[in-house]
Parts: structure tokens; C-alpha cells; sequence
């Protein structure tokens, strides 16, 4: 799993632009995949058959898009000006390398040196306006060879394998889940399930809104990448979630309160089974599950989520138990009767 | 059939903080099965009860759930983190008394020295007495909910006070009026929503379930009657039930609007206009609904919403209760 999820994660799909890792996605589960399909948006939505039927059908859906920078004009001197699609700090992005375009051309978000600089410009963040894209044009129109209006860019950001058990990628946030839902179909399944592949949740959960209005699920499981504040300048809740100590189970953040029996069930299996898990102590961030759970009648909604440090910069950081007690308990979440899901 | 104040004492021996409503549903549920009324609950845990009628369909919202506390961590002497599950103005919670849906008791309190003006959700705690983690953790758990510990009391000149007024007193207009109208054509849904206080979340899914031909929600709006509010809003306690113009998620349907006024008029029930002004109503998720939904509502005056002690006038209550029957039974005049 983790070698398909470090796979993914050197993809490129800002929302809104996410047909690279579709078309990976796509490649990879057509042996194993009963039906995929496309809808308007650009969801792929793959059902894969297992041992049984289900009566109420299950969805489990990840987000294949990430979080990035589009070009939204080019100087006369040959430096892109851009502005973020989806939530991006702009202290974290500084002097970073980024990759633009579909051929990814090399540039650096640059500014002046320290040298160079006051006292007071340090103590303050520069506005977008104050920031530009370096790809070494001189003039306009040989940046215009190279990068056309509205080009998005990612963070060009290695993947490593950090100290203990760590990895570090730029879009876990969240190939992550893709990954998993990977797993999932490359496996052979008790029940028939959903696997959505959605876009453009990170500029507000809109591809899973009519991916759910399509599939018309009765249970969904949304997997995601979670904040997490276990570094020095937290103490106790402000930590949020921690690293190694297990899959986050939904239980309220600002998109969604998850469904209470869902949650029950999964921290029954995951007691049962002795896998790691926790909730976020703090009532923040959404995900898929704030579209999902409100769609058409209402859908019985949970998540797992992978506590992930420094979220939405170019180095996200996780751990690699976490992912597998995600995936332990999506499997094991999938594969209840029933019976079992609706008690 | 109960008396709305019976309604209210039954609605007040439970708690349903936003995403924890089984309790309060299981009440309503028991009330609409006295009544000989047909109920069910959807995916989200609206519960929907429907009177009969050859009609078209109408749809009285009322959401069940209040806004309350969520356990997130419970640190190594006992105190409980939590954060809150709707809106609220920070004054309100200094030093208030809440309960868990398990009665387990505590105080919200804040870390000391924090200035009053720095005072954030996450610098305040809950105090449940323990002595440690291990001794908080066996009586709740982070994500556990709690709300405001209080009664429902009388005041004078027929005032009442208790937490959660809004909207109980919305669920008590509308369980009373679905179980006691006699000539109306309609064919009537009542739907209990959830999560109306973190976001109109229950309401989209009811509504779409219903899909009713007119809608008509019962909640609470602000009384601008207290020292202060002069020269701010029209809708004033004790003077009756007032009926929704716009609120911060929706424009109220023009023939809802009249029709609510007329009978008013013609049945001489003392109303107001209600703009509101800061917040939403299920409202906005029921007039989106599907191809559209023509919605409106009636609003009772309540003073310091969202406080651990609001205040309403039992006239308006009635006076609302009054105005959804009459038009409702005069189903001529709607659509």
C-alpha cells in the first residue's frame, strides 16, 4: 500500500485538474473493477461485486485532488502571478519549488534576501500580490512558450521516509485515501461496494456532492487526510490528533456530525481487533462527509482519517501505522452485515 | 391531547444537543403515537410524523436539536476540553452549569489569567469534579455532549424562562398543532429536524424526503424589547406571533407572507413582521430543496437566545400556535 500511496502523491491534480491521477486510478483497478464510470464532474465512480449483495448500498469515497496554486497572469518581465486553489498558508510557501503546468515546468516562489530586507517587512507575511512564480523568463512572451493562463502548479516536494515509521509527500492530503480505496478494490470483497473517486473537495466538497446525488448510497465511508498538532507548540487537546496513535474515527468536525452508530461500530471492531485509533479534539476542518451526509434523504456518514502534520504545505508528514489501521478498519467496516450496520 | 405546556415539561426531561437528538425524537415519537399519527425517522434521525389529507402537501418544520458542548479531551487532572456544537456569544457560558447526556455534572470555567477579551473556546474547561483522567474517563468520554443544566420556571405576566426554549418551543408549536387540527385538507408533515444549529443539515434531507408543495417553519427570533435594542428590530414580546419576512438564509415566499398575514387579520391573532437579522432557519435548506419549495414561518419572540436562561411569553405561543392552525384550516388562501 505504501508504495502505491508514494505512487499517487507524485502525481499532479489540483482541484479542478485532477485527470492525471484518474487516469492512474483508472488503469490500475480496471482488472479488478466490475464498472467504472465517469460523471460530469470528473468523479470516477467504480463498483466492484463481492461474496453478497447488499440491500443498502455502501460508498466509500477519497478525494484524488489536492491542494495548489493556479497562474493567473505573467509579467512583462516573465514572472507568473497566482493565487491558490484551495486553503494554502502563504507563510509556507516561500521559497519553495514549484512544478507548473502539465510538463511541470521548474520555478521558485521567490523574494527579496534577508540582506535585503527590513526588520518590520520580516515581522509581517507578504500578501499573494507581493509574491510571484520565478520560472528564469526574461521577457513575457517566452514565459508564454511555457506556461499559459490558468496552468496550476504543485509544490514539487520529493517523497521520503522520515526517522521512525514516518513518510513524508506533498499530496497525502489525500492520495492517501486513494490509496487505501486501491487496496480495497485490488482485494477480493464480502459485500458489493462503491468506490468513489472524487474532485474538488478542497475548494468545498463539490464533487462529492453529485457523485452522492448518483450513487444514491445508504452508508458511506469518506477516508481523508486530518490535521494533526502534535509539534512543540501544543499541549493537550490543542494537539488535535497524534501521530502513531491511530486512525481518527468521525466524530464531529465542522463539515459533519458523523452518523453515531457508525462510530460505535468502528470503535467496537477496533477494540475488538486491537488497531490504534482516537478523535480529533477539536471541532475543526471538514471533508467529503459534509456533502455526502445531507445528500438526497440522508446517508448514514462516517470517516477514517490519517492524522498528518503540516497539512496543506509542500511536506506533509504521516505515519505509516496510522495508514494501516485505516485500512484494517475500512476493510473490516466493509465487510459488516447488514444487520451490523443498521443496529 | 396534551396542553402545550404539557408538551413543553415532556420536551424538557430530555436533552438533544445538535447530532445527539435519539432521545428527544424517542419523546415526539411517543406524543405523535398517542395521537394516532403515522412517524418515521430518516438517515440523519429526523423524525417525520404526517397527518392524512387529500391535499397538497404541507410541511411544518420545527428543528429538535440545541445548540451544546462536545467532550474532545480530558487532560491528566480530570478537566475536560471540550468545543461547542452551534453558535454562541462566549459571555454566555462564564461559569454556567451543564450536564452530560449521561447527567453527569460540571462547570464550564476559563484557564485563570487569560484576559477577558483573549478568551477563546479552547483556553475554557469543564470541571466535572474528577480528580484525574482516569476518573473523568469513567464518567464521560471525548465526544460526549453536554448541555446547559436548567428548568423550565414561570416568571410573571405568563413569561417563561429555561435553556432551549429555542426550540422547544418551536417543537412544541408544531407537535401541538399536527395532532389537534381537525378541518384541513392538507396532507400535513410534521418534520422534527436535526442539526438545524451547526448549519440547517437536517432540514435539507427532510425536505427532500417530504418534498412538500409549501413549507412552513417554527422556530424562535430575537425580542427587541430589552434595554438597548432601541431603534432595532419591529418583533417585540408579547406582541403576538411574528411572521417571517427574511432571515439570513432565506426571503420568505410572498404567498406564505400573506397568507399568514390575512389570517392574522381575519381572525384578529395579534402578529409582527420578522426580519432577522444575524443567523439562519431551516428555512434556508427547504426553500432550495429540489426544484424549490414556496416556504415561510412563524417566529415566537424570545429574549437572550442562545443563554443558558431565555426568556418567551406563553401568549406568543399561543398566538402562534393560533395563526399555523387558522391557516392551515383555511386552506383556501396558500398556493
Amino acid at each position: 500500500m505504501i508504495e502505491t500511496i508514494k505512487e499517487l502523491c507524485n502525481l499532479k491534480g489540483t482541484s479542478g485538474w485532477e485527470v492525471a491521477v484518474r487516469e492512474y486510478i483508472k488503469k490500475r483497478i480496471k482488472p479488478f473493477a466490475t464498472e467504472i464510470r465517469e460523471d460530469i464532474m470528473g468523479n470516477l465512480i467504480v463498483f466492484k461485486k463481492g461474496q453478497k449483495r447488499r440491500n443498502n448500498p455502501f460508498m466509500v469515497c477519497a478525494h484524488m485532488d489536492e491542494v495548489g496554486l493556479i497562474i493567473k497572469d505573467i509579467t512583462e518581465e516573465g514572472y507568473l502571478s497566482f493565487d491558490f486553489a484551495g486553503g494554502v498558508d502563504r507563510r509556507v510557501i516561500i521559497g519553495k519549488r514549484v512544478l507548473v503546468g502539465e510538463k511541470g515546468i521548474p520555478g521558485i516562489i521567490g523574494m527579496k534576501a534577508v540582506h535585503l530586507t527590513t526588520k518590520e517587512e520580516r515581522k509581517k507575511t507578504p500578501k499573494l500580490s507581493e509574491l510571484c512564480i520565478d520560472i528564469g523568463c526574461e521577457k513575457k512572451a517566452a514565459a508564454e512558450k511555457l506556461v499559459s493562463l490558468g496552468d496550476y502548479a504543485v509544490f514539487d516536494s520529493p517523497i521520503r521516509e522520515l526517522g521512525e515509521n514516518k513518510i513524508k509527500a506533498r499530496a497525502l492530503d489525500d492520495r492517501f485515501g486513494c490509496g487505501v480505496m486501491l487496496k480495497l478494490i485490488e482485494s477480493e470483497l464480502s459485500y458489493d461496494t462503491f468506490f468513489v473517486f472524487t474532485v474538488q473537495e478542497e475548494v468545498g466538497c463539490r464533487g462529492a456532492e453529485i457523485a452522492a446525488f448518483g450513487v444514491k448510497p445508504d452508508f458511506a465511508l469518506v477516508l481523508e487526510a486530518t490535521t494533526a498538532a502534535d509539534i512543540p507548540v501544543s499541549e493537550g487537546s490543542n494537539k488535535v490528533c497524534v501521530l502513531g496513535k491511530g486512525a481518527v474515527i468521525g466524530c464531529v468536525d465542522g463539515g459533519a456530525i458523523y452518523d453515531k452508530r457508525l462510530f460505535a461500530l468502528l470503535r467496537g471492531i477496533a477494540e475488538e481487533k486491537g488497531v490504534s485509533w482516537q478523535i480529533k479534539t477539536r471541532v475543526a476542518g471538514a471533508t467529503d462527509a459534509r456533502s455526502i451526509h445531507v445528500s438526497r434523504k440522508g446517508v448514514r456518514t462516517t470517516s477514517l482519517s490519517l492524522p498528518t502534520r503540516y497539512i496543506h504545505s509542500p511536506s506533509c508528514v504521516a505515519d505509516i501505522r496510522d495508514m494501516e489501521s485505516v485500512f484494517t478498519l475500512a476493510r473490516e467496516l466493509i465487510s459488516c452485515e447488514e444487520e451490523k450496520l443498521n443496529a | 391531547m396534551l396542553s402545550i405546556k404539557e408538551i413543553l415539561d415532556r420536551l424538557y426531561k430530555v436533552k438533544s444537543p445538535a447530532g445527539f437528538e435519539g432521545d428527544i425524537a424517542k419523546v415526539i415519537s411517543a406524543i405523535a403515537k398517542e395521537n394516532n399519527l403515522e412517524y418515521r425517522t430518516d438517515a440523519m434521525g429526523n423524525v417525520i410524523v404526517h397527518r392524512k389529507g387529500a391535499g397538497k402537501k404541507c410541511l411544518i418544520d420545527a428543528h429538535m436539536d440545541t445548540i451544546g458542548f462536545l467532550a474532545t479531551y480530558i487532560d491528566e487532572k480530570g478537566f475536560v476540553r471540550f468545543d461547542t456544537l452551534g453558535g454562541f456569544d462566549l459571555p454566555d457560558i462564564h461559569h454556567v452549569t451543564v450536564e452530560f447526556l449521561n447527567g453527569t455534572c460540571g462547570v464550564i470555567s476559563y484557564e485563570q489569567k487569560t484576559d477577558f477579551k483573549d478568551r477563546k473556546v479552547s483556553s475554557m474547561f469543564i470541571d466535572i469534579g474528577a480528580k484525574s483522567e482516569a476518573e473523568a474517563k469513567e464518567l464521560i468520554l471525548p465526544g460526549d455532549a453536554a448541555v446547559y443544566a436548567g428548568e423550565l420556571r414561570e416568571l410573571s405576566n405568563g413569561k417563561i424562562s429555561a435553556p432551549y426554549l429555542d426550540n422547544r418551543i418551536g417543537v412544541a408549536v408544531a407537535l401541538f398543532v399536527i395532532c389537534s387540527l381537525k378541518d384541513c385538507e392538507y396532507d400535513v408533515y410534521a418534520a422534527f429536524t436535526v442539526q438545524e444549529e451547526v448549519g440547517l443539515r437536517g432540514a435539507k434531507t427532510a425536505a427532500y424526503g417530504i418534498d412538500a408543495d409549501f413549507a412552513i417553519v417554527v422556530d424562535v427570533t430575537d425580542s427587541c424589547d430589552t434595554p438597548g435594542f432601541d431603534g432595532f428590530g419591529e418583533v417585540k414580546m408579547s406582541d403576538g406571533a411574528a411572521i417571517k419576512i427574511m432571515d439570513k438564509a432565506a426571503i420568505a415566499h410572498p404567498a406564505i407572507v400573506s397568507a399568514l398575514c390575512e389570517t392574522a387579520e381575519h381572525e384578529k391573532i395579534k402578529y409582527t413582521r420578522d426580519i432577522i437579522t444575524i443567523g439562519g432557519t431551516d428555512a434556508g435548506s427547504i426553500h432550495t430543496s429540489r426544484s424549490g419549495v414556496p416556504t415561510g414561518g412563524i417566529s415566537v419572540p424570545v429574549r437572550y437566545i442562545h443563554s443558558p436562561c431565555e426568556v418567551a411569553d406563553m401568549a406568543d405561543i399561543e398566538a402562534s400556535v393560533k395563526l399555523l392552525v387558522k391557516t392551515l384550516e383555511n386552506h383556501a388562501v396558500i398556493i
